[in-house]
């Protein structure tokens, strides 16, 4: 794919990118990117507060080919530890076009529990944006994350992520989301999970609906499916684990844009 | 004034029959279940479809209920609203419990729950036989038994089209606006049964013209069945449904709403054909075969159908699908092409595996043609078609999986698979996945489809069934499709998508309450007229909330109020919404019976009409679309005159704020357009 065509790709993509872009991890992708009140590991690039159940250190890595073809890419590391005063989380992750444009995102979280049923997480972020020949842009957000356990259950989470409003300066025109994620999930059995989302983006006013569904099974493999309306895409994905090493993938199919397929590897201590 | 005194005649002819009682439940009970189970099925179909086949069905087995004691799950089938895994279950239930004992035992069967269940409850019976006794039920037919049904309506108001005399020359309706049905039943109990059906819609001739002998339409079947080796044998008309309707499935057929499970179609095979629609049947003899676990169906049909004429002499370019015969052009276009239909089905069942594959030829007399359109460019064109298909079905631990894969020969491929899975005890989800070639064509083709038949489309239906409790239940789906050639008005391949969800909340058996929400986005030519059309993305929001509530002794109430957004491109935005009002008296231990709604409803245009059931007569059905600024009432009214009569009356009549209904033909000056039926059965 030439260069020119590629710029104007990701800008496009860029400019909407809270619709059409997904970098979250393949579980919540799968399930309709509805993470606010999911908890493991890949919490830390959906609602942080998920981590603060957590008592084992993990680390993961994923990788994601947005929209087959495109050459566009995501990479991630996340890495957790959890400590007798809370769990502290970490996600380093990366977006672009090779020799294009990348989007670097590095994240420092904080959760812990108050009391049994309320988790709560804060999270510092730095962004760099480059784009080679035209220049490097750097700044700084913050997203604050909250779960509540009704009972083993039940879940409701909320999530706002860039709540001050930090953005690159004028000379580059990429946004850091400002958005609002409510949601809840229910575990019916010990096979399944459904979960509910919705978002609010304060950037391009859009609402977001999303949910998705987790079936396990057998003990050491699940299923995963699920769908956002606005804009309507539909995911879906499996999951692997074996012992302390788990695999996850999935795909977020959009209408339009074609298939972004996904993986990542974790490893709990 | 004729009219006038009609109706005169009629209202005091009810008002006789009022002031008489005799005891009689069954029938009225059984006519509100069956209306309740059709509204949900027929949900979004609209008035285009007849319903009074399953209709007819479900009374059938109201009076004679299905023993699930002795039943193989073909009776439980046919009911519509049983999922196959559901029927798996119930089966294989009895096959490890033993024998029913009673009803309730239902309820431990995975799978059923309290919704389906009380659907389920009126159409079944526990028979007694246990132990080795024989088998007995306490509600059978013991001897032959005629049934006599006449049916007359009209629309009380002339529309343009009875205005135009013939000798103007302009196109008119030649006949009367009188409407004739004659429905005659003969069955004898453990052998064969007699269908007739003759009718006569608004605008037809009548005795004179082109339907000298009378009726417009006759259809008559006679069925035979389990003689031996021969399980079923129909001569006259009858449907075939098989595997999942890619490539034959003649008859009703049901998609997406709010029934889920009927996006896996549970295929009756032969049966007879006892629906007054016009179009979707065969016509001739079929006979299926049993030997060991096969079942083999062939088949002969001959019709003359009804097609409009091509440009090329002795060629015709489509086919008639309304089975209306009102003016000069529907006439010459009536029963213009000579069509044969023979094939053969073969069925094998093994434990939970059901596997079958059938091959049929279509012969036209004459050559069909299509108009030289973009859009047309893959459609079939000929006089013979063939078409095969395989088609399975396998049930394994809660989960159901189906599918069909068919070819039209010289076209293309079709297939479409699916499942229904219950994992857990509370929560099923159902996934099918279709792939229906451009080329792909088969005349009776009823797959699950966005479209009209299973051809040129791409998509994935994902829903799911969540019961937490009795007395609540949520069904939702997501339906994403693509049009990958250009459609009717589709001047570009298209795509779009379905949700919707409903929630059901019953706190008493007096009280149910139902949200629901249905968006809708599609793609259409844009509005302007240009030459070149781009499309536009039509997108339909509707949400509906629905109370029924009892609290007097015989009488329940039902309200609806539904609202509808329709946005087509960035110039068309509408709003509408409707609200009714029912009162239902449910005479039990009364000889009559009766219901009035009166609706008020508001849209911007027909393009954001609403479609609600409507309660009729037996075996008639009313769907009609609520559009513009006006006002709805009907009223029921059922009277049994002695064990083997009973009569039913209604009226109904839109009150609109404009002056003129309608167009074309159907326009009428004036704000009223009321209808009246009357309906008698003799039973004997």
């Amino acid at each position: 794919m030439c260069q020119p065509y590629k710029l104007l790709l990701i800008i496009c993509i860029t400019l909407n990118a809270n619709a059409q872009v997904n970098r979250g991890a393949p579980r919540v992708t799968a399930l309709g990117n509805t993470g606010a009140s999911l908890q493991g590991v890949y919490a830390l690039a959906a609602n942080q507060a998920g981590i603060a159940k957590l008592k084992k250190a993990a680390l993961a890595a994923m990788y994601v080919e947005h929209f087959i073809g495109s050459e566009i890419r995501s990479h991630a590391g996340m890495a957790l530890v959890p400590g007798r005063l809370g769990v502290m989380g970490m996600y380093v992750g990366k977006y672009g076009l090779q020799d294009a444009y990348s989007e670097l995102k590095a994240g420092l979280s904080y959760a812990r529990m108050f009391g049994p049923r309320l988790a709560m997480a804060l999270t510092m972020n730095y962004h760099q944006l480059k784009i080679p020949k035209y220049g490097l842009n750097n700044t700084f957000s913050a997203e604050v994350g909250i779960q509540y356990f009704f009972n083993e259950r039940w879940t409701i989470g909320g999530h706002f992520a860039n709540p001050g409003n930090f953005s690159f300066n004028n000379e580059a025109y990429a946004e850091i989301p400002v958005r609002v994620q409510l949601g809840t999930n229910y575990r019916f059995s010990d096979q399944v999970l459904i979960c509910v989302d919705g978002k609010y983006s304060f950037h391009d006013k859009g609402v977001d609906g999303s949910m998705g569904l987790e079936y396990k099974l057998i003990e050491w493999f699940v299923l995963r499916g699920g769908i956002s309306v606005n804009h309507f895409k539909q995911y879906t994905g499996f999951g692997f684990s074996y012992h302390q090493l788990s695999f996850d993938a999935a795909a977020t199919i959009h209408p339009r844009l074609g298939i972004s397929p996904q993986v990542a590897l974790c490893y709990a201590f | 004034m004729l009219y006038v005194m009609r109706f005169n005649l009629l209202i005091f002819f009810v008002l006789l029959m009022v002031a008489v009682e005799s005891s009689w439940a069954q029938q009225e009970e059984s006519e509100l279940i069956v209306e309740q189970l059709i509204e949900e099925l027929a949900d979004e179909l609209g008035d285009e479809y007849n319903y009074d086949e399953i209709m007819e069905r479900l009374h059938h087995y109201h009076r004679f209920p299905i023993d699930i004691n002795k039943t193989q799950g073909e009776e439980l089938r046919e009911l519509r609203f049983l999922s196959s895994l559901q029927i798996m279950a119930l089966l294989t239930y009895r096959k490890k419990a033993g024998q029913f004992i009673s009803t309730y035992e239902l309820q431990s069967i995975k799978g059923f729950d309290m919704a389906t269940i009380e659907r389920l409850l009126p159409f079944i019976t526990v028979s007694k036989a246990r132990a080795g006794k024989k088998h007995v039920t306490g509600n059978t037919l013991e001897r032959g038994e005629h049934d006599i049904m006449i049916r007359y309506g009209t629309v009380l108001q002339h529309s343009a089209g009875y205005e135009i005399k013939g000798d103007t020359g302009g196109s008119h309706y030649m006949g009367s606006p009188d409407r004739y049905f004659v429905r005659y039943r003969y069955k004898e109990p453990k052998l064969f049964q007699l269908a007739v059906n003759m009718k006569k819609d608004p605008g037809e001739q009548f005795f004179a013209g082109n339907n000298r002998f009378g009726f417009d339409f006759y259809s008559a079947s006679l069925y035979f069945h389990d003689l031996g080796k021969i399980k079923k044998l129909v001569i006259g008309d009858y449907s075939l449904q098989v595997g999942q309707g890619l490539s034959l499935w003649s008859g009703l057929s049901f998609g997406k709403g709010s029934l889920l499970q009927n996006a896996a179609k549970q295929g009756l095979g032969l049966h007879p054909y006892t629906s007054s629609n016009e179009v979707l049947f065969l016509r001739g003899i079929a006979g299926t075969f049993v030997h060991k676990r096969f079942e083999l169906t062939p088949f002969v049909s001959f019709r003359k159908l009804d097609a409009t004429p091509a440009d090329s002499a002795g060629t015709f370019s489509s086919l008639g699908a309304s089975g209306y015969h009102r003016t000069s052009t529907e006439i010459h276009n009536k029963a213009a092409v000579d069509q044969w239909v023979y094939g053969l089905n073969i069925q094998y069942q093994v434990k939970n595996l059901e596997v079958g594959a059938n091959i049929h030829q279509t012969h036209f007399a004459k050559e069909l043609v299509p108009n030289q359109r973009l859009y047309n460019k893959f459609s079939f064109k000929g006089d013979k078609l063939f078409n095969t298909s395989i088609y399975y079905q396998y049930t394994i631990n809660g989960l159901y999986l189906f599918g069909e894969a068919a070819h039209s020969f010289q076209g293309g491929f079709a297939t479409v698979n699916g499942l229904i899975n219950s994992i857990s005890h509370d929560v099923s989800i159902i996934m099918l996945h279709r792939y229906y070639e451009k080329d792909y064509y088969a005349f009776y083709n009823q797959g699950f489809a966005e479209g009209s038949e299973a051809n040129n489309e791409r998509g994935l239906y994902v829903g799911l069934m969540w019961n937490p409790s009795r007395k609540m239940n949520w069904v939702g789906y997501a339906d994403y499709f693509k049009f990958p050639w250009l459609k009717f008005r589709v001047d570009g391949p298209s795509q779009g998508y379905d949700l919707f969800s409903q929630f059901v909340y019953m706190p008493s058996k007096k009280m149910k309450v139902s949200l629901r929400y249905r968006f809708r986005k599609k793609q259409e030519n844009s509005g302007a007229n240009n030459t070149v059309h781009l499309l536009e993305d039509m997108l339909r929001h509707q949400a509906r909330i629905e109370v029924k509530y009892s609290w007097l002794p015989n009488i329940g109430f039902r309200n609806r109020l539904e609202l509808i957004r329709y946005k087509k491109g960035v110039e068309s935005n509408e709003l509408g919404w409707m609200f009714y009002h029912d009162v239902i008296y449910k005479a039990m231990g009364k000889a009559y019976s009766g219901n009035v709604r009166i609706a008020w409803f508001k849209t911007a245009s027909y393009n954001s009409r609403i479609y609600a059931f409507e309660n009729d007569v037996l075996y008639g059905y009313s769907f009609p679309a609520y559009s513009n600024k006006g006002l709805r009432f009907y009223s029921n009214i059922r009277y049994r005159l002695s064990h083997k009569m009973t009569v039913w009356a209604r009226y109904a009549a839109f009150l609109y704020a404009n002056p003129v209904i309608g167009s074309g033909l159907d326009k009428i000056n004036g704000k009223l357009k009321s209808d009246v039926r009357i309906q008698f059965r003799f039973q004997f």
